[in-house]
């Protein structure tokens, strides 16, 4: 009967009026979560800190909101959200995972995992799922202002970029990433040949916590991490703005250096997306130099130059032949591989 | 005195829906693409005024060349009438803001399309169909959004309806090719989707000349004299009332055309992916108005397209069916009944027909074609007319049903005021049929696009199924609010998804506080707009890194879904910005 139906449509329409979450459910459930995920936090730090560049070993919760699409009410509703935690690529180094969420949803990483403990404020769910995730030794993202960045290679030697705290300009779409305010600047002449944490949405919309690194055509920028732990893996993904990659430019090399050896080398093609790289470390640790401290608990300590090259494929340029394009790269040390990949959009 | 008094009924419908548009228009914020318009509209009607003042020598070619290229890919007619009605507006001292009276003639279109789709359902069957069919097409949620704004495609779909509904009347009364031919030339004058137009009515007359002879039309309108008259008259007034046509007009002509077969295409969201170029799903128009067009609405035009369907396919087509049917032995009975029943209440216009046909076409071009979806529901909206009709077909036969329902519970006997009891039942029927779609209507104003029908859960249904959000930077009615508390001693905003056009029309308008401006450094304004679509976050993304926090100070919602994030700078002159 058609008016029935009519009716069951005002009744819906009510249901979905009324099962809106209140911001104070928001505001309840976030208190909860800080109050709680504060309480667990702890953070370790290796012996002798005295080396700027020394490891550091956080293993801390994540907060996601789901679904992605409320993120904005849920972050809102934390108030303070540090930026290394917002959007990372993977989980790896993570204790725990806590989800702000509504209408049932539930983080997709976790794969249909049941959580370990869940409240519910209103129509506002706390979910928190205990997680084993490699451990993180080192997170070259945020260690990126410590690291030695330089530009040139080949016949034209090195110089030094430095780490300055420059205006940031423009924004918007047709901006992509952007570099932040404290990033490496190389070249006065050459404002665009820079180096600095930021975050990219990629050509799956998905935005990750990353190291935007000039590729230019002819030359090379390297972000040195002189004493990286050199035990476990050094993985990581890299790729273009979602905007850069649909225009068909050049290719995009990432080189990983370790100990001065080349151990990876990945090609960027548009329209491929975030690519993957990782390297193994452990047989590096005999090219190392003495280490300051035992970064990672038992055993001797050794850490390892690492170095990661960004440059632009020669004579490659398709639609858009520019001098040079805007990578982005995210990368840590971990204990082991395969640490659960998270997408935030 | 029928027709009088139709009209009169359908001009009261359109003054009605006019006035009500007009009042809800200042919660909506200018869209994207408003802005330009009002800006080139002005233009162009200070152009008209000239040539009043000045003759010969604004008609000079480098002066109409000077004010005519501007948005020269999009004819002129609706533009012109935004200028000129702010103009007059402005000159007749009428309390109404700039925004608005630019936005008039789309809200004042709008009414008359109600009052065409009354006119037609009244005539085609009767003033309940009408009237039923006016009310379902101003209460979808996309209608009455779109029918606010100064853009052209509430214009357009008003010229396609007025254009077939002249041809109708002309398969009857030659004269009305005329009307067809010039209402035409004001389509094209409106917006390109008027060229799909004549082939779907060629295709609707073809099916007129394959009748019988005994069928058809009479010898004296057996040339399709309407679509004649378009096809001649409405070219012509193209160039002839288009002043960007008036020189080097093939070469002109020409960059419109490629224009619009190259036109980029935008991103936008649909069933979780972000389209940013074809080939787009082929059910993207059928999806859409699946999870847009309240449900109870769709579901009565189903039963009255299925009611209607003897009428549906020509009678000699049915007639050719069961022939063939006939010729392959044994026809059960229950096949030759409803091939019999095809052929029966033959209407020599075949105007069942015609409004399939009419509500098709849109849906179709897009689910087949490269056409942009970038603007979502708006280009497939001159179906919507037509789907209303067919929801008012369905309101009658449930109508009918309640008032047998009524009899049999009264049982026989005779009956005081019967017309009144009829009116009545029919009454309460269509209010109840129609309160879902209001309902829906009222509730998502300003937030339309965001909207999603119950069906799929409403707004946060739509969010989960990854459906777009809006598209135009337009949700700025209750930002407006913000910025006043934030940016109480003024500053500068970063408009997000909002063009400086727009964001100028609101300033005009006294919308946006004096002293706060926009600008488009993002890292330096105090307050930064993200309109929330999925590519977008890369803005977001700008305003964490530029900020050096993800923590927006306001998200403005619609049933808790997102629309627009503001972001604070740290140490800018916003309220919130040395409290996080």
């Amino acid at each position: 009967m058609l008016v029935l139906v009519a009716v069951a449509e005002l009744v819906a329409q009510l249901d979905v009026i009324a099962s809106v979450p209140g911001r104070d459910d928001w505001s309840r459930a976030a208190q909860w979560i800080r109050t709680a995920s504060a309480a667990e936090d702890r953070e370790v730090r290796s012996p002798v800190d005295a080396s700027p560049l020394s490891p550091r070993r956080e293993e801390r919760a994540l907060v996601v909101v789901e679904p992605a699409w409320a993120a904005p009410l849920g972050r809102l509703a934390l108030r303070r959200v540090e930026l290394g935690d917002t959007a990372p690529a993977d989980l790896a180094g993570r204790r725990a995972l806590w989800a702000l969420s509504i209408r049932g949803h539930a983080p997709a990483a976790m794969g249909g995992r049941r959580p370990t403990e869940m409240r519910r404020f209103g129509r506002v769910s706390v979910l928190r799922y205990a997680i084993d995730e490699p451990r993180e030794s080192f997170d070259l993202v945020r260690e990126i202002e410590r690291a030695q960045v330089a530009w040139g290679g080949g016949s034209m030697g090195w110089g030094a970029c430095a780490l300055r705290h420059e205006p940031v300009r423009g924004g918007g779409l047709a901006a992509g990433t952007m570099l932040p305010a404290d990033r490496f600047v190389c070249d006065r002449s050459r404002p665009w040949l820079a180096v600095g944490a930021t975050f990219q949405q990629d050509v799956g919309l998905a935005v990750r916590r990353c190291v935007g690194q000039t590729a230019a055509r002819g030359i090379h920028l390297r972000a040195r991490f002189p004493e990286v732990p050199a035990r476990g893996v050094l993985e990581g993904r890299f790729g273009l703005a979602h905007g850069d990659e649909r225009l068909r430019g050049a290719d995009v090399w990432l080189e990983v250096r370790v100990a001065g050896r080349l151990r990876a080398r990945v090609r960027h093609r548009d329209g491929e997306g975030a690519k993957a790289f990782a390297v193994e470390l452990g047989g590096d640790a005999a090219r190392t130099f003495p280490s300051r401290g035992a970064p990672l608990g038992e055993g001797a300590a050794s850490n390892v130059d690492v170095a990661i090259d960004t440059a632009l494929a020669r004579g490659e340029g398709r639609a858009l032949d520019g001098a040079w394009r805007m990578p982005c790269w995210s990368a840590s040390v971990r204990s082991r591989r395969g640490a659960t990949r998270i997408e935030t959009r | 005195m029928n027709g009088m008094r139709d009209h009169a009924i359908g001009a009261l419908v359109a003054v009605a829906y006019t006035a009500l548009l007009v009042v809800t228009a200042p919660e909506l914020g200018p869209a994207r693409d408003e802005g330009f318009y009002s800006v080139i509209g002005d233009r162009y009607a200070r152009w008209v005024v000239r040539v009043f003042d000045e003759g010969a020598a604004a008609l000079d070619g480098r002066v109409v060349d000077r004010v005519w290229a501007d948005n020269s890919e999009h004819p002129p007619l609706p533009k012109l009438l935004f200028g000129l009605s702010a103009s007059a507006v402005r000159a007749s001292g009428v309390p109404m803001s700039a925004g608005t009276a630019h936005r008039l003639p789309t809200m004042i279109g709008a009414g008359l399309l109600l009052w065409i789709v009354y006119v037609l359902g009244a005539r085609i069957a009767n003033r309940r169909t009408g009237i039923f069919a006016a009310g379902a097409l101003a209460a979808i949620p996309h209608v009455f959004h779109h029918a606010h704004l100064a853009a052209m495609d509430v214009l357009v779909v008003l010229a396609c309806v007025a254009t077939t509904y002249a041809y109708w009347r002309s398969l009857e009364r030659a004269r009305w090719a005329w009307v067809a031919g010039v209402v035409y030339g004001l389509a094209l004058l409106t917006k390109h989707n008027a060229w799909f137009l004549p082939p779907v009515l060629l295709v609707h007359w073809a099916t007129l000349r394959a009748a019988p002879v005994d069928e058809r039309l009479p010898a004296s309108r057996r040339i399709p004299w309407g679509i004649v008259a378009m096809l001649t008259l409405g070219p012509l007034m193209l160039i002839a009332l288009w002043p960007w046509l008036w020189r080097d007009t093939l070469h002109r002509w020409m960059e419109y055309v490629r224009f619009h077969v190259e036109h980029v295409h935008y991103p936008i969201e649909y069933m979780g992916t972000t389209w940013f170029e074809p080939p787009f799903p082929a059910h993207y128009a059928l999806g859409s108005m699946l999870t847009t067009v309240p449900s109870t609405l769709l579901v009565l035009a189903i039963v009255g397209i299925v009611h209607r369907r003897q009428q549906l396919v020509p009678p000699w087509l049915a007639r050719l069916l069961r022939r063939r049917r006939d010729g392959e032995g044994e026809v059960p009975e229950r096949r030759r009944v409803i091939t019999t029943r095809l052929v029966h209440g033959a209407d020599p216009r075949h105007t069942d027909l015609l409004i399939l046909l009419s509500l098709l076409w849109p849906i179709v071009l897009l689910s087949t074609t490269r056409a942009p979806i970038f603007g979502g529901t708006k280009h497939f909206l001159a179906a919507y007319p037509f789907l209303a009709l067919f929801a008012a077909v369905g309101f009658l036969r449930v109508a009918r049903a309640f008032r047998g329902l009524w009899s049999a519970w009264r049982g026989p006997g005779p009956e005081r005021f019967p017309d009144v009891r009829r009116r009545l039942i029919e009454t309460c029927v269509a209010l109840v049929l129609l309160a879902p779609a209001v309902a829906q209507t009222a509730h998502a104003h300003p937030y339309a696009l965001a909207a999603y029908v119950p069906l799929v859960g409403g707004a946060p249904g739509g969010a989960d199924l990854g459906m777009n959000r809006q598209y135009w930077g337009h949700t700025n009615a209750d930002v407006l609010a913000v910025i006043r508390r934030e940016l109480p001693r003024g500053g500068s905003v970063f408009p997000g998804d909002t063009a400086l056009a727009a964001w100028r029309a609101m300033m005009l308008d006294g919308h946006v506080p004096r002293g706060v401006l926009p600008t488009p450094d993002l890292a330096s304004a105090d307050l930064v707009l993200v309109h929330h679509e999925p590519h977008f976050l890369t803005v977001d993304a700008q305003a964490w890194v530029a900020h050096g926090s993800a923590v927006p100070v306001a998200v403005i919602d619609h049933d808790g879904v997102p629309v627009v994030s503001v972001y604070a700078r740290p140490g800018g002159r916003a309220r919130s910005a040395g409290r996080r």
